[in-house]
């Protein structure tokens, strides 16, 4: 009897490591839900939260470049209001007295400012917590720019974080297009260097040179279309090849992300069920 | 009592290190080194090994929070705390097992405690930099990354045995 208790116990044990460590693997396999998984994530309040203190202190050390930045932006900003004031004023003298224009339009994107809570740029699966969350707005699929160009996507949110996956996080795919002949392709991140993507599916046909430039194809409603992805830094055909194998230098640099954009597409619900509808 | 609090305590200042100084670092792709293996490493033997799971559970958990990779660590350190009591029973004759008994430099003695904790750590990299890599083709890379992380970490556990207090 002893024995058989014994004997017993000794296999209890591996059966709850066998246990947990099926939870585990479960964890594993699920975690591209993203319902749920706040719980555990770094948009949770408590691990944010530290977090976030942690880079109250860090940042001191970018006050510099960060400032640099920001009144480098603010100065292209008053620029282009500017510039736009001047063609507006220009179409009010031609326009008044024939039609008139729809004043008070909404725009259909905005953009609701974040900043950078916690950014990994070593793993092969980076993530981005940002401070913003249902409160102000976010939801998930939303996009994210920095200085005008693509960050990534919004995939969880709590109250007061998101969680964004970044380009250089090899799940995620950006449809993005030469800039030059409009071709598109899928951009990923191989897992290697931080600064570089691969661009995929641009078939042999197409006129593929360094220097060119990448943007956003516009046809997923998370970017507009034309936002700078990056620019081809390589581009090579084998003979036997029939897709181009091209090097993507991304146009941001995530070791210095501090403040970032995410897009807030007031039409993305309407597009999304459209599509949907269709495809049923 | 003394010995849970050393360990709650020696947790909480690896997992700080770890999400605070390691991964904010960022030092290379290469070299990531998973120092909060050394909590399971000191452990004391005496503990039930069903509650070794549950720590090793929970201090994964915890970790995966942080990192937004629910189940990775998890996964990892549970092995970790199956292997680890069957290699201290195939490393260390029972007399020697005395009650408060836990690895160290200074209870294993240099040689034998550098071959333990090479197992453990090797181990804790290697399954947490396959998995997750998993559906990468890269596996060159992630060679590398193991053997580079889990030699920088073999380096910080011996220099934060051999400063240790007697």
């Amino acid at each position: 009897m002893r024995n058989l208790i014994q004997f017993f116990i000794r296999y209890l044990v591996l059966f709850l490591f066998l246990i947990l460590e099926t939870v585990a693997i479960i964890c594993i396999v699920n975690n591209n839900l993203y319902q749920g998984s706040v719980l555990f994530s770094s948009a949770n309040k408590i691990t944010a939260n530290i977090l976030s203190i942690s880079n109250n202190v860090t940042d001191y050390f970018q006050l510099r470049t960060t400032n640099q930045m920001l009144s480098q932006e603010n100065t292209d900003l008053l620029n282009q209001i500017s510039a736009l004031k001047h063609q507006l004023e220009n179409y009010q003298t031609s326009v008044t007295d024939s039609t008139k224009l729809p004043t008070n339009m909404p725009p259909t994107v905005r953009f609701i400012s974040a900043k950078v809570v916690n950014i990994t740029t070593h793993k092969v699966r980076n993530y981005i917590t940002l401070n913003k969350g249902t409160q102000d707005g976010v939801k998930p699929d939303m996009g994210v720019i920095s200085n005008g160009c693509v960050v990534g996507i919004v995939k969880n949110v709590s109250k007061n974080f998101c969680v964004v996956i970044p380009i250089i996080n090899s799940d995620l795919g950006i449809n993005s297009k030469i800039k030059s002949n409009n071709y598109t392709g899928i951009l990923k991140w191989p897992g290697t260097n931080y600064r570089v993507a691969k661009l995929h599916d641009i078939a042999r046909h197409v006129d593929v040179k360094p220097n060119d430039t990448i943007v956003t194809s516009g046809f997923t409603s998370n970017f507009p279309e034309g936002i700078l992805v990056g620019t081809i830094r390589y581009a090579n055909l084998e003979e036997s090849d029939s897709y181009y194998d091209i090097d993507v230098e991304l146009g941001i640099d995530y070791k210095k992300l501090t403040y970032v954009e995410i897009i807030d597409n007031r039409l993305y619900d309407e597009q999304k069920t459209l599509e949907e509808k269709a495809a049923e | 009592m003394k010995i849970l609090l050393q360990n709650i305590l020696r947790f909480l200042v690896l997992l700080l290190v770890q999400v605070l100084v390691i991964d904010q670092l960022q030092l290379s792709i290469y070299c990531r080194p998973a120092l909060y293996v050394y909590f399971f490493i000191a452990l004391p033997v005496s503990i039930p090994r069903w509650a070794e799971f549950f720590i090793g559970f929970f201090v994964g958990l915890t970790l995966d929070s942080f990192a937004n990779t629910l189940g990775i660590n998890m996964a990892a350190s549970l092995l970790l705390c199956y292997i680890r009591p069957l290699l201290i029973k195939a490393m260390v004759s029972d007399e020697n097992i005395v009650p408060g008994f836990a690895p160290s430099l200074k209870t294993f003695g240099t040689g034998l405690y550098i071959r333990f904790i090479s197992i453990l750590v090797t181990i804790q990299h290697l399954l947490l930099f396959s998995i997750e890599a998993f559906s990468l083709v890269g596996w060159w890379n992630t060679l590398l990354r193991i053997i580079i992380s889990s030699a920088v970490c073999i380096g910080i556990i011996l220099v934060i045995e051999k400063t240790r207090k007697r």
